[in-house]
């Protein structure tokens, strides 16, 4: 491969220093925002020279109790990941290697469960939880999300067992491993970088969903984002403690992307060479 | 500062006195509050404990977002064993709630109870915003009017004294008219370098902010107190139809859009509190809004003016400068109809705590920002001159007339929002053709129902409890 000229060169770290501008000054609006005294948040031009306050932060624990709603998010983000994980690569697998005329709609049916509104739903899901009493609890946020990550999981992790070839399953049959044995032990690990994209995306959606945490939890069970959104009164929108809010939800995200980097960019390149 | 605290420690006794005759009486009731982060419930979230020694009865409140709690108290509702007991309910909602019969009627509990919560010192229309077809559905917790802040200082100036009335003719004071307050805008609106009460203006300064965001129809809600000080009407009462085309709502959206050339350069996307924040920051000299915020202006740990300059308060201007009704409005508590009895008594009781005139005096005392609805708070000497604001919000609820109240509230909310919005952007060549849209639109809703189901929804009748 040639060597990028002067010019090309110029030209590829401006985009970059473009597209970087434009990703993350809404992180710096955040952090700078969480940090600015209330009197001159909106001030126009922004202030950018001023002395910095904890005070959201603060607040932000001190009004409600935002550490409790960071642990249900956690809990909520990671059961929901692990359930969807763990049951969509089984189905995935499942639909990878089950040879049959229909498969293909049966996954395109489990895909299709992705394709509700989450309004249309939410009224139904809230009398059955009601009903069983597991309202405001981190299990039916489990459950709701695990019902959108599933489907998503196991369109991901399909591709990614139809990427192993058969030939190394066979071997491994030969050498006497059984179905859960071979899963386990030669399948699974060559599609670690799917269980890896799965994961993330399932982490994410689970981390900022917003309707379902609304409707169907109280104090018990809440999330951080509707916590954070819970400074949204009739009185005034308290900017400086839902930026500070914002900007400790933005960490765990962040530090679980990171967690599952080394996979995760070959998961997402996996299988665009052949 | 003496007496406030003696009347502070006089009110703890009398808080403590006049629950003891309760006590205990609900031991093991276990109450929840679906409620938002508003100062009327966050004062009292941290001192719920205290209810619960005075009564027996835990609380518990759960804060969401003001956004969405409406759909979230009507799924509650929906239930048959209710999670929450305790509804946190802002006043044009009522119309909704009534009508899916969300919250029980507290007409009984209040005339059971009338001397207990001293009726008489509370401001009627306070009590009427939370009535629907008669009943009483939920209790204010901190009551509002619209009414205008202005730069006392600027106003004060003996130069811009002079100067305006070179200018305009008349006195420089608190707009009477809307006229008046159009002067008052764009008098003072001034370039950067230009001189302002004697000081060379290192920015922009802006006669007026007022809101002209669509989102969550914040422009809906100031056209709709200019659009009432003209006497204007929500609804045709002969047809339940919407009547915001009137002559009255074309004079408020004429009196918005002559406005915009004084206010800031992001008009179109101030909501209500980035527009509160332009007063706050003092970098215009009027703007109105409803009262809970306007406690900011007082404090200089939430605003920059209290530093810089003094505000002012009055009336909100009217049409013609005659006395017009005040837009008032309440944010209240009311009790899920849904819930148990002995539930219903325990919320009621709670209700009456946490809404008591001591509670408020000791919030006022405490300088906690909510805004009031007893006269004898609103007329404390000592307060007034602690809060000025007070004063306003006493005189002009005499004259007052509530807020929207109809089931399709929100869709009026909405479709105004966007409407005006289009106007004032100069997307919708005249109001005329705004408004029209807009009453269509909302008429097109409407008449699937029956008239007689419409004109219903339109009956302001009277809270039973002044019977």
């Amino acid at each position: 491969m040639n060597k990028p000229s002067t010019q090309q060169a110029i030209l590829v770290y401006t985009l970059l220093g473009i597209a970087l501008i434009v990703f993350m000054t809404p992180i710096y609006l955040i952090a700078s925002s969480s940090v600015k005294p209330s009197p001159i948040m909106f001030q126009k031009p922004p202030a950018m020279i001023f002395e910095p306050t904890l005070d959201h932060y603060r607040d932000l624990f001190a009004m409600r109790p935002f550490g409790k709603f960071i642990g249900n998010s956690l809990m909520v983000a990671l059961g929901s990941t692990a359930f969807s994980v763990f049951f969509g690569s089984i189905a995935a697998y499942a639909i990878s290697r089950i040879k049959h005329k229909r498969m293909n709609d049966v996954a395109f049916w489990i895909l299709s469960m992705r394709m509700f509104p989450p309004i249309a739903v939410v009224v139904p899901y809230y009398i059955i939880f009601k009903t069983v009493g597991l309202l405001d609890t981190p299990i039916a946020l489990i459950i709701v999300y695990s019902t959108a990550n599933i489907p998503l999981t196991v369109w991901l992790m399909k591709g990614f067992f139809d990427e192993v070839p058969t030939a190394l399953e066979e071997a491994a049959a030969v050498d006497g491993h059984g179905l859960i044995s071979i899963f386990w032990k030669v399948t699974l690990p060559l599609a670690a970088p799917g269980l890896a994209v799965s994961a993330v995306f399932c982490f994410i959606f689970s981390w900022n969903e917003f309707l379902f945490a609304l409707m169907l939890t109280g104090s018990n069970a809440q999330t951080a984002p509707v916590a954070v959104m819970s400074f949204w009164s009739s009185d005034a929108v308290q900017w400086g403690r839902i930026m500070a809010g914002s900007f400790v939800i933005l960490i765990p995200g962040v530090v679980f992307v990171l967690t599952c980097q080394r996979w995760l960019v070959r998961g997402l390149t996996m299988g665009s060479v052949k | 500062m003496k007496s406030l605290r003696l009347t502070a420690f006089a009110s703890a006794v009398t808080i403590t006195a006049a629950t003891m005759a309760h006590a205990k009486d609900f031991d093991g009731v276990e109450l929840k509050m679906l409620a938002i982060g508003d100062t009327s419930v966050t004062r009292l979230a941290p001192i719920v404990d205290e209810f619960e020694e005075l009564t027996g009865a835990k609380v518990q409140i759960d804060m969401f977002p003001y956004p969405g709690l409406i759909d979230k108290i009507v799924i509650e509702a929906s239930a048959d064993s209710p999670s929450y007991q305790l509804m946190w309910v802002d006043s044009p909602w009522v119309g909704v709630l009534g009508e899916s019969g969300a919250l029980e009627d507290l007409t009984d509990l209040v005339k059971r109870d009338a001397e207990e919560i001293h009726l008489d010192d509370i401001l009627p229309i306070q009590l009427q915003e939370n009535t629907w077809q008669g009943r009483l559905l939920a209790f204010p917790a901190s009551g509002m009017i619209w009414h205008q802040n202005y730069r006392k200082d600027l106003y004060g100036n003996a130069d811009e004294q002079a100067a305006f009335k070179e200018k305009y003719g008349y006195d420089l004071a608190p707009a009477q008219t809307w006229d008046q307050y159009i002067d008052i805008a764009e008098f003072f609106t001034r370039k950067a370098g230009e001189t302002l009460a004697g000081e060379a203006l290192e920015k922009d300064f802006y006669g007026n902010a007022q809101a002209y965001s669509r989102v969550a129809g914040a422009i809906t809600h100031d056209f709709f107190p200019i659009m009432r000080s003209f006497g204007g009407s929500y609804w045709d009462p002969e047809t339940g139809l919407c009547a915001m085309d009137s002559e009255a709502a074309l004079a408020a959206a004429d009196v918005m859009k002559r406005l915009v050339a004084f206010n800031p350069p992001d008009y179109l996307g101030l909501m209500w509190d980035i527009r509160t924040g332009y007063m706050e920051r003092a970098e215009v000299a009027q703007s109105s809004y409803w009262s809970v915020r306007t406690v900011r202006l007082t404090n200089p740990e939430e605003a920059v003016l209290p530093t810089v300059g003094e505000a002012g308060y009055a009336a909100s201007p009217t049409g013609d400068g005659t006395a017009q009704p005040t837009m008032t409005g309440a944010l209240s508590f009311g009790i899920n109809s849904k819930a148990t009895d002995q539930e219903k008594e325990a919320a009621w009781e709670f209700i009456k705590w946490g809404t008591s005139r001591d509670m408020m005096r000791r919030f006022a005392e405490e300088g906690s920002g909510v805004s009031q609805f007893y006269k004898s708070i609103l007329s404390d000497p000592d307060l007034q001159e602690k809060y000025p604001y007070y004063k306003v919000l006493l005189e002009t609820q005499d004259n007052a007339r509530r807020r929207i109240f109809h089931p399709f509230y929100a869709d009026v909310e909405e479709i105004f929002g966007v409407e005006l919005n289009k106007y004032m952007a100069g997307e919708t060549e005249t109001a005329e053709e705004a408004l029209a849209n807009a009453c269509t639109k909302i008429n097109t809703r409407l008449k699937v129902f029956p008239e007689d189901l419409r004109l219903r929804w339109i009956n302001d009748a009277p809270a039973e409890i002044f019977n």
